[in-house]
């Protein structure tokens, strides 16, 4: 075949693992899967599992076997990277204060499922290897024991991260665990592969004095000059190209070391960054260069090769199923039990020794690794490859579910939130959730107005909160030191106008795979009286009640109300347009206090239907408004106005024009209700030019629509 | 017994070492007692009159073997049965395959190449010719050498 038709083979082979990778992992992120098995399916769905199955024919023109080579270089400098990556992430200051627990269950967790995975091979070698060299009983077992011990430290950190449980003690010792899993799976790894490819006492003596001598090189000479680099890069505050160019060589050239000694090159990147210096702005910086490159472009291409070995079809007979079933039972038994056991050895409940014995049993990309390293060894068949794949894709997908059944969010977070209300009253709880820095200023001036001022201060609480999505971070690593925490960049502009205001708030930040879910999920547990949204112009569309705004007012049980900031600064006339439904009432409290705290006057606006003004609806609304404003402490002028006009949209949008600030409900007469996609026109939203805080009151646990229909007591209803 | 360490380390220590005991007697009763079906993975070429044509090639994991016809006919699927010892003052050994409505048997010596197949399959369908066949391994570096070699990741 012909260089430059390689090349656009290449071309669009990569393309191709490139969209369906990230496509399946956003849509494994909506059913709250890592986004890791969404791309390891893509990889499998690309081999002759499914693409070759169901379209032979193009499916040898895509992927035609000499092209498969290519495919092969460019997915191993991708894991060579990515072990590297794996290794800046492990930091032993993660076992301090850790006591002996994380080191027994750590150590108990490799162990159980070694011994196992050993074990089976008495069973499955007779039935599924062939009388080669390479598949000498030794090899097999050993193999198939460090295949079930591996723990997917980076898949693991995800989860934890995404049900944020990396700062409770469980996913402490959990994430601690699976960092000394991987560090010492690689070294057993290392041996193992050592024993599959040598033969004899001598040449395996020879192998593992090289690995002793290279060890020692990489932490007595490499350490030492890495740490120089450090300097280099402390002098200048910048990773030069240069600089990186210097680290990349390096990791190749332990590579090629690990490699030449006969204990896999993938050993030696993993070590390299292993040593390097940790939690540093250069290792940091460091890890941002390649992370990208390496997680986007080429780990896909490995799940794609991965998958282009991967014959599921060969499974083609109840007893390799069955086989299946064993591996799979056998993996999580020995990786769940070990855990649990030890971890309740150590103390823990049962509940949380479940919860650490499920989140081990993670295995992720890093058994894919394991495999391909086997498989090309020679030491595993290609249906017990495919097996093993099956087995690390259920185990990981297993992960998330099972831990929610093992250990539900309820129980991580209903504690804390009970402790919380037990020990206040329960004040006015205003929610703000920020997502660009812009945003926090007016939504701070508006929580001011809507909230109780001094001296009833007591009585309200502010909360701002930033959640980070999910999709910014590096799927496959979280730095767990860096990722949830009180305070976020995104916030300061918010706090310090806070600050100037004199108004307490409390910052809130942490990582988040669906914004929205989170927010309501969040309201619920702070027991937010009210969700005060910023407004964004979406990327596509018009529409201020699509999309996220939607989604958190259909999915909260709070009151929401979205602010829409139009230069504002002072609340001195105030309109609220009134037809008497549950949300124009929720506008009018909203806007009482609002009028109350900043000493504006309120303008209630009705409107009807011409000829309808002396009409006996006009005068029940007029006393609903009068109810609301009845409290004799607090003392409120309002003017209710009466226009006649058939569009109550016409009528609002043509009298806002004399208004610093419209409070207006999500009643459908003022076509202002919120759609998924919206789609449909807002017209008073889009056309008046004063600010807006459009509000929506919660339904109520039964479904609300007709309700809020039935409570429009105005002549529009 | 007191060496300045508390129950949870003797524990672990007891631990470890059932461990290494447990793994070594793994290692050392599958070393003795097991052994894994014949390798058969690889192209198989016509070695006599009878089986003159063309070859087929077998994708073997363990007892369970796909043969697919250099011919481009439909691959079947068929699993080891049966593998006798070599008798008695012979080194041939026979291998017994069935599966997909085909019976295939194999004999050869245990140490040599060539292998005599005969292939019986359902009706109307046709497979390889039986005959004698020689073994070409599919992968020349599987298995891998046996000093480490100086090569990419893999």
């Amino acid at each position: 075949m012909a260089a430059s038709r390689f090349i656009l083979l290449l071309v669009v082979q990569t393309g191709l693992i490139l969209a369906l990778s990230r496509t399946m992992g956003f849509l494994f992120i909506r059913l709250r899967q890592p986004q890791v098995m969404g791309e390891m399916i893509a990889g499998i769905m690309l081999g002759p599992s499914l693409f070759g199955l169901l379209m032979p024919g193009m499916f040898k023109e895509v992927f035609p076997a000499d092209s498969i080579q290519y495919l092969n270089a460019l997915s191993q400098i991708g894991v060579i990277f990515f072990l590297f990556l794996v290794g800046l992430e492990l930091d032993p200051k993660m076992l301090r204060h850790r006591g002996q627990a994380a080191v027994i269950i750590s150590h108990a967790s490799i162990l159980t499922p070694f011994f196992i995975g050993a074990l089976l091979a008495l069973f499955l070698y007779p039935n599924l290897f062939n009388a080669t060299p390479a598949m000498r009983f030794t090899s097999v077992a050993l193999f198939l024991g460090a295949a079930m011990s591996i723990t997917a430290f980076p898949v693991l950190a995800r989860i934890l991260t995404e049900r944020n449980l990396h700062k409770t003690p469980i996913g402490a010792i959990a994430i601690t665990c699976a960092a000394v899993d991987d560090a010492t799976a690689w070294c057993m790894l290392a041996f193992v592969i050592a024993v599959a490819r040598v033969a004899g006492v001598g040449p395996g003596l020879m192998t593992a004095g090289k690995s002793i001598v290279y060890i020692a090189t990489m932490f007595f000479v490499v350490r030492p000059f890495l740490k120089r680099l450090e300097l280099v890069f402390e002098r200048s505050n910048h990773l030069s190209q240069n600089l990186l160019a210097i680290i990349l060589v390096l990791v190749l050239a332990s590579s090629i070391a690990t490699e030449l000694i006969g204990i896999h090159a993938l050993f030696g990147a993993f070590l390299m960054g292993a040593i390097m210096p940790k939690g540093t702005a250069f290792v940091r910086t460091l890890s941002n260069k390649l992370e990208d490159y390496t997680v986007v472009l080429l780990l896909p291409i490995f799940f794609a090769y991965t998958g282009l070995r991967t014959q599921i079809g060969l499974l083609n007979h109840a007893s390799l199923w069955m086989y299946t079933g064993l591996i799979i039972l056998a993996a999580s038994v020995g990786k769940f039990g070990g855990s649990a056991v030890a971890a309740r050895f150590c103390g823990l409940s049962w509940r949380e020794a479940g919860a650490i014995g499920v989140l081990m049993n993670t295995r992720g990309l890093m058994e894919l690794v394991i495999l391909n390293i086997g498989r090309d060894l020679g030491v595993i068949t290609d249906a017990v490859f495919a097996m093993m794949v099956i087995m690390a894709i259920v185990t990981t997908a297993l992960t998330t579910p099972i831990l929610h059944l093992v250990y539900p969010k309820a129980k991580a977070e209903g504690k804390e939130a009970a402790a919380r209300e037990l020990a206040e009253r329960r004040p006015f709880t205003v929610l703000i959730p920020v997502s660009l820095p812009a945003s926090g200023p007016p939504l701070a001036k508006m929580a001011s107005l809507l909230a109780p001022p001094p001296p009833l201060d007591a009585g309200r609480r502010i909360i701002a909160l930033h959640l980070q999505r999910l999709a910014d971070h590096d799927p496959y690593s979280v730095r767990m030191s860096e990722a949830p925490n009180q305070r976020s960049e995104t916030l300061e502009p918010l706090l310090d106008t806070a600050r100037a205001l004199d108004i307490v708030v409390e910052p809130i930040a942490f990582v988040s795979r669906d914004v929205p879910s989170d927010i309501a999920r969040f309201a619920r547990l702070r027991a937010a009286d009210l969700i005060l949204m910023g407004f964004h112009k979406p990327v596509f569309g018009q529409a201020i009640l699509g999309g996220t705004v939607h989604r958190v007012m259909t999915a909260s049980d709070s009151d929401v109300a979205v602010f829409v900031d139009r230069d504002f600064e002072l609340a001195r006339n105030i309109l609220v347009p009134f037809l008497g439904g549950k949300h124009d009432r929720m506008a009018l409290d909203l806007a009482g206090r609002v009028a109350r705290n900043g000493n504006a006057s309120l303008t209630v606006l009705h409107v009807v239907p011409p000829h309808r003004s002396e009409s006996d609806a006009v005068l029940n609304v007029r006393a609903a408004v009068d109810r609301t404003f009845a409290d004799p402490t607090q003392p409120m002028p309002v003017n209710f106005q009466v226009i006649e006009d058939s569009s109550p949209v016409d009528a609002v949008i043509q009298t806002a024009r004399e208004y610093d600030l419209v409070v207006i409900g999500v009643e459908e007469q003022w076509g202002m209700q919120s759609h998924l996609f919206g789609f449909r026109p807002e017209r008073i939203a889009q056309q008046t030019t004063t600010s807006l805080l459009i509000v929506r009151k919660y339904a109520g646990p039964a479904p609300g629509g007709s309700q809020v229909h039935a409570e429009v007591v105005a002549g529009h209803g | 017994m007191h060496l300045g360490m508390n129950r949870t380390s003797l524990v672990y220590l007891v631990v470890c070492a059932m461990f290494a005991l447990g793994i070594w007697a793994i290692l050392a009763v599958g070393t003795a007692f097991l052994t894994a079906p014949r390798d058969l993975a690889g192209r198989w070429g016509p070695a006599d009159a009878a089986a003159s044509g063309e070859g087929f090639s077998i994708s073997q994991s363990g007892r369970f073997v796909r043969i697919s016809p250099d011919s481009g006919g439909q691959h079947f699927d068929v699993v080891l049965t049966q593998s006798s010892r070599p008798a008695e003052g012979t080194a041939d050994q026979v291998l017994e395959f069935d599966g997909d409505g085909w019976h295939v048997e194999g004999i050869g010596s245990a140490a040599g190449d060539a292998v005599k197949f005969t292939f019986r399959g359902p009706a109307g369908i046709q497979g390889p010719r039986s005959g004698t066949y020689r073994h070409e391994r599919m992968n020349p570096t599987n298995p891998p050498p046996a000093t480490p070699v100086a090569q990419g990741a893999h």
